[in-house]
This record gives structure tokens, C-alpha cells and sequence, in this order.
């Protein structure tokens, strides 16, 4: 199988003839290709650039030998385009003014995805042209909590305490908010696929901070839009939140793929969400940085915890730290595709044990 | 046996899992910037200052007491109190919190550690527990920081992220993780069994950076140590809670651990939580940026979670982590009475 043919099978619950591997922060980081490019270029300048964007996105899955290529676009460049002026910084967006009434959320404007936000879609495209088949070219865009969060808080927060205030204090506003982040974001996937993206993945990284109760009221509502929306354009959804072991049914459902953080374990999600259900995850991407031991337990422990059913996903159960040796992502691809090889469609797995590694 | 009609023994009978009159309620942090005498105090005397005197530090613990109508009091003091006793320097910085100039990072790093002596490092403290159980009409609850959020404040050198010192230290020093891990169960123990006998009749195990970790690595590398200290606490005959946050894929582990009463945060929901520790009694577990929206919503949200606990015996009612500074006390005191006011059992079972 070629790796996007790996990927898209596993989104599908799909045999395999070995488990595919991608890492959410995979493209940029500490790659060589990359670092020369940021000697000259800053982070937006590069996004903004379909051909530097389409080299780092496409270079990622080439050097390290991924399945998925997640493209490098940060899920702000939808709020830019909604009108909300932000600075990228190296402690995450700064929104100068931040979203606080209802009058705020009137001046977020419609998305024309073409006009606002072609240069990621010219980048979709060469990326996928770049790949050919190897690697499947995985979309995103910002969960509907994250957007609302970053847009009201005006940047990263530990509680999101100004974003919850809203939810629980007005929920008028945070409906209107919500509504408006929705409608941007299905015509933003929706293009994206249509640009040549094969997968979407919804990043609702800190949807965990909500509780069960809430995240039913105040998200679940607007993220099952986004979903439909991702699956009526015929590719498969991947739901992620970190801190979301107690909301794992409720990311899962209607999304083709959840995705697992590292706090909880692979096994038991998998035995909450039954065999249907397709996982990704969920390596903690801290022992990436913790020496080679430490990496090959970490792999052997995630695909003895996947188990034999088909449709899992190898990834870290968050993103991956900027400074990630390359060569240890690299070896941790090649110690997942040897360790789950099996033979597709032979009816019982041939797959070695993994309990031996 | 307690009498289960008097309030005063609310607490530490639904630690126990016995029926009471009312499920009880305290919140952590309620003594601290919320409340209003509290920050009066504050302009005068600095955190170490407070906890540095007894009878100061008695009144602050007492203030929710008298003005919440809580059921439990806790002494103030923080995580890192202990720490300096134990040949660590520690200081407090507003804003960030404990910064620690020279943290734990090689093996012979170990060697500033000191055995910890409760007496002569928090003799003040002690006594304002003394204090507090003499003047208090509800039980006093001591506290200290598990094993491994200390070690996470020690590595990293102040309020742990993304913890991965800590973690790699975790994989690749295996004999300064353990080594490091005995050193601070020892200190808790100390600290604690002190605390139990300068009269604290309930002890909160905090392990509030916990959930940072995988639970294959919670259970190899952390939960052998907070098994000895749940065990030779156990002697002491008072009820233990253990908490920390973003824990819902860890609970079991946790209470395979150790502890009487298991903290749950809001990012479960509080049956399903209970549900991964049946045997246990459970304290929380409102999301306490509810209470900043008004009292409105936290009330709402309160009666969605007694629901939850569907009046099963070893339920305490708390927040899912500390009150927030600008939270409104009116909205605590408010919340206390209607919880008391909804789990109101007209005859109890002794």
C-alpha cells in the first residue's frame, strides 16, 4: 500500500498492511529545510507562500517517511481572514481586540475562501501534487471551542477563564460567536478538500478544559456541523482535544477518526468506543525527547494498546515540541510500519506480536 | 459511632461513606484572595509571612469557615511550604507563583536534600492547626503536595507546563527519579503525619500536575511511591483524599494508589468518575470559572451535579480545582446553602 493509500484506509477502519503513522506538528519544527527557510523568512511569510508552505508541508512527510502530511498553516489564518487583526508570536496569536459582545462578533466578516485564504489552497494543491500518492495531505481547521477561545481571550490561556465566562455568563454571545466560527470553518474545509486535501482534522486542542455537561451545550452542537460538513465532501473527519479523556464519546461522535491524548490509555478508549471506531494517538511526545529507550517502549506500548482491530492511527497524543530530533520521529515511523507489517487481506493477521518488542 | 445529625461531623462521615444530614461542602482555596479579609490581611503580611505565624495563619484558615458555612476548614499554606524545611529555597513571586533558583536536575543534586523536621520548619503552621481545631465548629483538613507534583515543581523550577524534564528525567534517570521520589514520600510523611497530630482530621494529597502523565507511566513510575505513602498514612486513622486535575484517564490508577475519598475535576462527568471508583467516596466537582458568570449558572451546574451523586452516601461537594481569585464570596456562600439545602435528609441511618 502507498501511505496515503495506509492512511485513508485506517481513517476507514479499514485493514492495513501496516499501521500509518503521522505527527501533529510534524512540518516545520527542527527539520533542516526548514530552519534554513526561517533564517529568511518568518512563519507567516512562509504560510502565505504557496510554494514555501507546499515545501515545508510535502518536505515534512518526505523526510521523515509519514503517511499523513498535515499542511503548516496555523488555525488563526481563519480568524485573519474573518477580519480579526493578529500577531503570530512565539507564545502563540495576540489578538489586538479581542471579541466581547455581541457587536464585536457582528464585525467578524463571511469568508470567501478563494479570495481570503487561497494561498493555503494553491499550497493544498502542490503539496498533493508533490506527494503523488505517498502521503496523504491531511487539512485542518480550529474547533469550535479553540477559535471561540483564542478569539475572546485574545490569545493563549491557561483556564480560558474570559471564553468561559461568555459561554456560561452569555450564551447568546457565545451562540452568535459560535455560529459565525462554524460557518467559516465548513466553507474553509470544504475548499481545502476541494484544493486537493484528503482528510480534514479539527483541532479542538483545548476543548478538555470543558466539562461533559457543557461541552454538549456550549460546542458539541456546532462541531457535529463541522463534521457533516467534512463528511459530505466525501473524506474522513478527525475530531482532537487534548485533556479529552472525559469527553472521548462525545469528540468521537459523528467523526470518522477521534483523536486519543496522551493522558489516557489507547486500550481502554478503544474498548469505550468499540471496534468501529477509528483512534489516533496517542505516543506522549514528551519521550520523543526522552532518549531512544524511552521512544521504543513508548511505540511498543501505543500499538500493543491499538490492539489488532483495524482503524488506528499512529500520532503523538499532542503536538510534537519544536525541538524533536527529526532522526527520532524518523525512527519512530520506521519502528511502527516494521512492528505492525502484516499482510492485508490474508483473513488472520499476520502481524508480530507486539508484546515481543 | 458520630452522631450523623450534627452538622460538625458531615465531613468526615461522607469520607467514610456514612449517610449524613446534608452533603458537605468546602472549597479549595476558600481561604485566600476571594475573600475580602483575607486581601485586608494581605496588605499587611506576605504569604510567608502568614504562614510563618500561627495565630495569623489560624485567622485567614477560619475567615471561609465563618463567612461560607463550610463544612471542612483547611489550613493555608502552600504546596511548597514544606520545601525550604527540606534544604530547599523557595520563593513566592506574585504572578508566578514558587520559582526555585536551583532545581533538581543531576544525582548529586539529592545530596541538598535534608530530612525533613516538621518541629523546627513549620512549627508555626502546626500550631495554627491547633489553633484552627480549637476554634473551628467543623473538622480541620491538612494538606501537602503529592510526591510527584513536588518533583515537578523541583525539576522544572517553577509551575510546571509542559513538564518534560521532569518526564525525561522520569525515563532516562531512573535511579534519580526514584531516588528523588523516596526523598519526597519521606518528607510527606513527615509533614503530615505532623500536621494529623497537631490535630488536622482529614489529609487532601494534592497531585494537582498528575494528569500530565500517561497512565502506563503513572503506574510504573509514580503510583509505587504514592502507595507507600497512602499506606503508612493509613495508620493514622484519618480520612485521605487524593486529587488531581485532569486526572479522567488516571482515576483508577489513582485509587489503586491509595485514598479514601478520590478528587474529581470538571472534566468528568462526576457519575462516570465515580463509576472508575466504585469503592471510594468522591469530592467535587464544579468548574470553578462557572462561578465567575454569576451565581446563576453556578447554581444550575451545582444542581446537575448533585444529580449526578443522586444522594449516594460519600459524596462531598467542592469545586474541580481552586476558587479563583475574583470570585464573587456571595455566589460560595450562596452555593453552600443550597447544597445543604438540596441534599437535606430528614432521618439518617447511624
Amino acid at each position: 500500500m502507498t501511505g496515503a493509500e495506509r492512511f485513508l484506509a485506517a481513517c476507514r477502519g479499514e485493514p492495513v498492511d501496516a499501521t500509518p503513522v503521522w505527527f501533529m506538528r510534524q512540518a516545520g519544527g527542527s527539520l533542516p529545510a526548514y530552519l534554513a527557510l526561517r533564517e529568511r523568512h518568518s512563519v507567516m511569510e512562509i504560510a502565505r507562500d504557496p510554494e514555501r508552505c507546499a515545501a515545508v508541508s510535502a518536505g515534512a512527510a518526505t523526510a521523515l517517511g509519514t503517511d499523513g502530511a498535515i499542511m503548516f498553516a496555523d488555525i488563526m489564518l481563519l480568524a485573519e481572514a474573518m477580519g480579526v487583526e493578529l500577531d503570530l508570536t512565539s507564545d502563540g496569536p495576540k489578538i489586538e481586540r479581542p471579541i466581547r459582545s455581541l457587536a464585536d462578533v457582528g464585525l467578524l466578516r463571511e469568508i470567501d475562501p478563494a479570495t481570503d485564504l487561497g494561498f493555503i489552497l494553491e499550497a493544498i494543491s502542490r503539496t498533493r501534487a508533490a506527494l503523488g500518492s505517498t502521503a496523504a495531505v491531511i487539512g485542518l481547521a480550529g474547533g469550535p471551542f479553540t477559535m471561540a477561545a483564542y478569539l475572546i481571550e485574545g490569545g493563549p490561556s491557561r483556564d480560558h477563564r474570559v471564553a468561559k465566562a461568555m459561554l456560561f455568563g452569555a450564551p447568546g454571545v457565545w451562540a452568535a460567536l459560535l455560529d459565525r466560527i462554524t460557518d467559516a470553518t465548513v466553507r474553509y474545509i470544504t475548499a481545502q478538500v476541494a484544493a486537493g486535501a484528503q482528510a480534514i482534522q479539527v483541532f479542538d486542542s483545548w476543548a478538555g478544559s470543558l466539562g461533559p455537561a457543557d461541552y454538549d451545550r456550549a460546542v458539541g452542537p456546532w462541531t457535529a456541523r463541522i463534521l457533516r460538513a467534512i463528511g459530505e465532501t466525501g473524506v474522513p473527519s478527525i475530531n482532537y482535544a487534548a485533556a479529552g479523556a472525559g469527553l472521548l464519546e462525545r469528540l468521537s461522535d459523528g467523526a470518522d477518526v477521534v483523536g486519543v491524548d496522551s493522558g489516557q490509555s489507547l486500550a481502554m478508549a478503544r474498548c469505550r468506543l468499540g471496534r468501529g471506531q477509528a483512534v489516533q494517538g496517542n505516543l506522549d511526545p514528551a519521550r520523543l525527547l526522552a532518549g531512544r529507550g524511552a521512544v521504543k517502549s513508548g511505540v511498543a506500548d501505543v500499538l500493543r494498546e491499538a490492539g489488532d482491530a483495524p482503524g488506528h492511527i499512529f500520532n503523538t497524543g499532542g503536538p510534537i515540541a519544536r525541538e524533536t530530533d527529526p532522526d527520532v520521529l524518523r525512527s519512530v515511523v520506521e519502528l511502527v510500519h516494521e512492528r505492525s507489517a502484516r499482510s492485508v487481506g490474508a483473513g488472520i493477521s499476520t502481524r508480530a506480536s507486539a508484546a515481543t518488542v | 459511632m458520630s452522631d450523623p445529625s450534627d452538622r460538625s461531623n458531615r465531613f468526615l462521615r461522607a469520607c467514610r461513606r456514612q449517610p449524613v444530614d446534608a452533603t458537605p461542602v468546602w472549597f479549595m482555596r476558600q481561604a485566600g484572595r476571594s475573600l475580602p479579609e483575607y486581601r485586608a490581611i494581605r496588605e499587611r503580611a506576605t504569604l510567608s509571612g502568614i504562614v510563618g505565624d500561627a495565630a495569623l495563619c489560624a485567622e485567614v484558615s477560619l475567615q471561609p469557615v465563618e463567612r461560607l458555612g463550610v463544612d471542612a476548614a483547611i489550613v493555608f499554606a502552600d504546596i511548597t511550604t514544606p520545601l525550604p524545611g527540606a534544604g530547599i529555597d523557595v520563593e513566592l513571586v506574585d504572578g508566578v507563583g514558587p520559582v526555585i533558583d536551583r532545581p533538581i536536575r543531576e544525582m548529586t543534586d539529592l545530596d541538598r536534600l535534608r530530612p525533613f523536621d516538621p518541629g523546627a520548619s513549620v512549627g508555626p503552621l502546626l500550631d495554627a492547626i491547633g489553633l484552627i481545631r480549637q476554634a473551628s465548629p467543623v473538622p480541620v483538613i491538612g494538606f501537602a503536595g503529592a510526591p510527584f507534583t513536588l518533583a515537578a515543581y523541583l525539576i522544572e523550577g517553577r509551575s510546571p507546563r509542559g513538564l518534560e524534564r521532569t518526564k525525561a528525567i522520569l525515563h532516562t534517570q531512573p535511579a534519580l527519579w526514584a531516588g528523588l521520589m523516596e526523598r519526597l514520600v519521606d518528607l510527606d510523611l513527615a509533614y503530615l503525619r505532623a500536621q494529623v497530630a497537631a490535630g488536622a482530621q482529614a489529609i487532601q494529597v494534592f497531585d494537582s500536575w498528575v494528569g500530565a502523565l500517561s497512565p502506563r507511566d503513572y503506574g510504573a513510575s509514580v503510583r509505587p511511591h504514592v502507595r507507600r505513602l497512602f499506606d503508612d498514612l493509613a495508620g493514622l486513622d484519618v480520612p485521605i483524599i487524593h486529587f488531581g486535575t485532569s486526572t479522567a484517564g488516571l482515576l483508577g490508577a489513582m485509587a489503586e494508589a491509595g485514598g479514601d475519598v478520590i478528587g474529581l475535576d470538571w472534566r468528568i462527568g462526576l457519575a462516570d468518575g465515580w463509576a472508575q471508583v466504585p469503592d471510594r467516596a468522591v469530592q467535587g466537582n464544579l468548574d470553578p470559572t462557572i462561578l465567575l458568570a454569576g451565581y446563576d449558572a453556578a447554581q444550575d451546574a451545582t444542581d446537575a451535579i448533585l444529580a449526578e451523586a443522586d444522594g449516594r452516601p460519600g459524596h462531598i461537594f467542592n469545586l474541580g480545582h481552586g476558587v479563583l481569585p475574583e470570585t464573587d464570596p456571595d455566589h460560595l456562600r450562596r452555593l453552600v446553602d443550597r447544597v445543604h439545602e438540596r441534599t437535606a435528609r430528614v432521618e439518617v441511618p447511624a
